[in-house]
């Protein structure tokens, strides 16, 4: 035992376990209210580039490959645009759609390539945190009929954030310091058509 | 009268001098070792600059600033910022803890520019840590030859240019042997207090807690945790060591929103990721080249890791062990060897095998210098086996 008067290693004890106290819930704190600052810089950036992309009409059709203006629309999620789409780098990805009139319900037809996705897995798409339709990952690497009709009840507010997650588990890839991050290549978005749902039948 | 009393106290010095465990002579040798090694690193790397490289003339200082040097210096002279880099993106500069850049910046107050300032703090670091592991060594109960190996071992090690560049290595070492010195000296507050620069200056400083937590029980017992209040003192380490992380997660939770935004940067830019160590290290191996030359150099730092245990210095061993067990969960296998090269206990376990032992002492230094003058090539050349 320490040799210390008691009153001394009281205090002592006292101001550790009141240290040790502080970084719980400093943890806690941080676990709660951190938001991934790289998704929020993204988002931002997103939501900034929507007005002057906002479509005037519909159908439209978007490409998601470098050097096109709708690729800014991308939100938390994404690696940068290549030529040949946009690869997914962690789920879920978001994508802002900037549809402030909305004309009725919108039929969105995706073109989703999943190079790696294990069977089980699938591809979940979101609007305003509903899942609107899932989309299992096959041995086909394009996912077929991807599309989603997206009822205009269920929009509440403009623009649009479509979500599409990876649902199931994902192995840890082999590192690959060519085609980092982990997940990149796992799920490529292409292209998006978007029309008014009611025309389409 | 005076000429006789300067000749008598000159005798004095070159005859105190001349005793092995003189402080003053042993700090020579310290500082020979040091400058030997620095030398043949600048000659090997400005040889090569010269000889193989592209014929570009640059610095002397920019050879110690290669890989994450720029990310250092970039924090140092214009703090953190959420920006990617143009060519990686989610790449940001919050993958770099603060205790180096911001030591730097006040070195840089002495007039220095920021690469300079930089160097010198690291290079101050490396003598301090190289005093402290010689120290350490003779604490542990090692001989003062073998002491003085591990130190040699440490100048000489391959890919110790690493203890000169603008990256943590050194200070690393530094907040480490110092932790550990003075906690098994039981000067608490000071141990406690480099703990806590500790895990300022690196993600993993937080694993000096094994140590602590494994010096506790080695020292006092297990009961000790069952009545924390009948010794606190003893406990100061452990609870100081994590107050640099969270003091870090704190800034960064303030500037960003993000108190993680060290992870996420990793894990979005740089890819990292975790996995069981069998598969990493398997995939490591299986994978060749410079992945599967870093993972054979952890292994074999593990193996001379066990040699811990025949010194029972078995509070070592639970930081070695902890750290492996980091090392081998990445899935990014870069930068394995330096990073087991901090681990200084390793090196005393070397020196232990090594003392009395002229030759074989010769020869792992001239093997290690053969080594280090290839790492130091591939540094200077900016090859992807040197980072």
């Amino acid at each position: 035992m320490s040799t210390d008067p008691a009153w001394r290693r009281y205090t002592l004890f006292a101001l550790l376990l009141l240290l040790g106290l502080m970084y719980l819930a400093a943890v806690n704190h941080f676990r709660r209210h951190s938001r991934n600052f790289l998704d929020t810089e993204a988002q931002r950036r997103a939501e900034i580039a929507q007005w002057p992309l906002a479509p005037r009409s519909l159908p439209q059709h978007w490409v998601f490959s470098a050097g096109r203006e709708e690729t800014r629309l991308l939100g938390a999620g994404w690696w940068p645009a290549e030529a040949d789409g946009t690869n997914l780098i962690h789920s879920p990805g978001h994508v802002l759609l900037p549809l402030f009139l909305l004309p009725g319900d919108l039929r969105l037809e995706l073109s989703l390539d999943a190079y790696r996705l294990p069977p089980g897995t699938a591809i979940s798409a979101r609007v305003d945190g509903q899942e609107l339709a899932r989309w299992p990952a096959g041995t086909e690497r394009r996912i077929a009929d991807a599309s989603l009709v997206v009822p205009a009840a269920r929009v509440r507010r403009a623009p649009i954030d479509l979500e599409l997650q990876i649902v199931g588990a994902l192995q840890p890839l082999p590192y690959d310091p060519f085609t980092r991050p982990q997940h990149k290549r796992l799920l490529v978005l292409r292209e998006l058509r978007i029309s008014a749902a009611a025309a389409q039948q | 009268m005076n000429a006789a009393t300067t000749g008598s106290r000159g005798s004095r010095v070159l005859a105190a001098l001349r005793r092995e465990d003189h402080p003053a002579r042993i700090a020579l040798v310290i500082l020979a070792l040091y400058l030997l090694s620095r030398l043949g690193l600048i000659a090997v790397g400005s040889l090569t600059r010269q000889t193989l490289g592209d014929g570009v003339a640059e610095p002397l200082a920019n050879l110690f600033c290669r890989w994450d040097c720029d990310w250092y210096l970039q924090v140092q002279r214009s703090g953190y910022s959420t920006a990617s880099l143009e060519n990686g993106p989610g790449m940001t500069n919050y993958s770099f803890f603060p205790l180096l850049p911001l030591l730097a910046r006040g070195v840089g107050a002495l007039g220095l520019d920021a690469l300079h300032a930089l160097l010198l703090t690291t290079n101050l670091c490396f003598i301090a840590a190289l005093f402290y592991v010689q120290r350490y060594a003779v604490l542990v109960g090692l001989s003062l030859q073998a002491s003085l190996i591990a130190v040699a071992l440490l100048c000489f090690t391959p890919q110790s240019y690493v203890f000169s560049a603008g990256i943590t290595e050194s200070l690393f070492l530094l907040l480490l042997v110092m932790a550990m010195y003075h906690l098994r000296r039981r000067h608490y507050l000071v141990s406690g207090l480099a703990g806590a620069l500790l895990s300022a200056a690196r993600p993993n400083g937080f694993f000096f807690l094994l140590f602590a937590l494994a010096w506790l029980v080695q020292e006092f017992g297990p009961r000790v945790f069952l009545q924390p209040w009948r010794r606190p003192e003893a406990f100061v380490p452990v609870v100081l060591a994590p107050l640099g992380l969270l003091l870090f997660w704190s800034w960064c939770f303030y500037a960003t929103g993000d108190a993680f935004a060290q992870q996420t940067t990793i894990r979005q830019g740089w890819g990292w990721a975790a996995d069981l160590p069998w598969r990493v290290m398997a995939n490591h191996l299986q994978q060749g080249g410079p992945s599967r030359f870093w993972a054979i150099c952890s292994l074999v730092a593990a193996v001379v890791s066990l040699g811990l245990l025949r010194l029972r210095l078995y509070a070592e061993f639970a930081l070695c062990a902890g750290l492996f067990g980091l090392f081998w969960i990445s899935l990014i296998s870069n930068a394995m060897l330096r990073y087991c090269i901090v681990l200084f206990p390793l090196w005393l376990v070397l020196a232990h095998a090594l003392d009395r032992r002229p030759l074989a002492t010769a020869a792992t230094l001239a093997s290690f210098g053969l080594l280090g003058g290839w790492l130091m090539v591939a540094w200077t050349l900016g090859a992807y086996v040197s980072l």
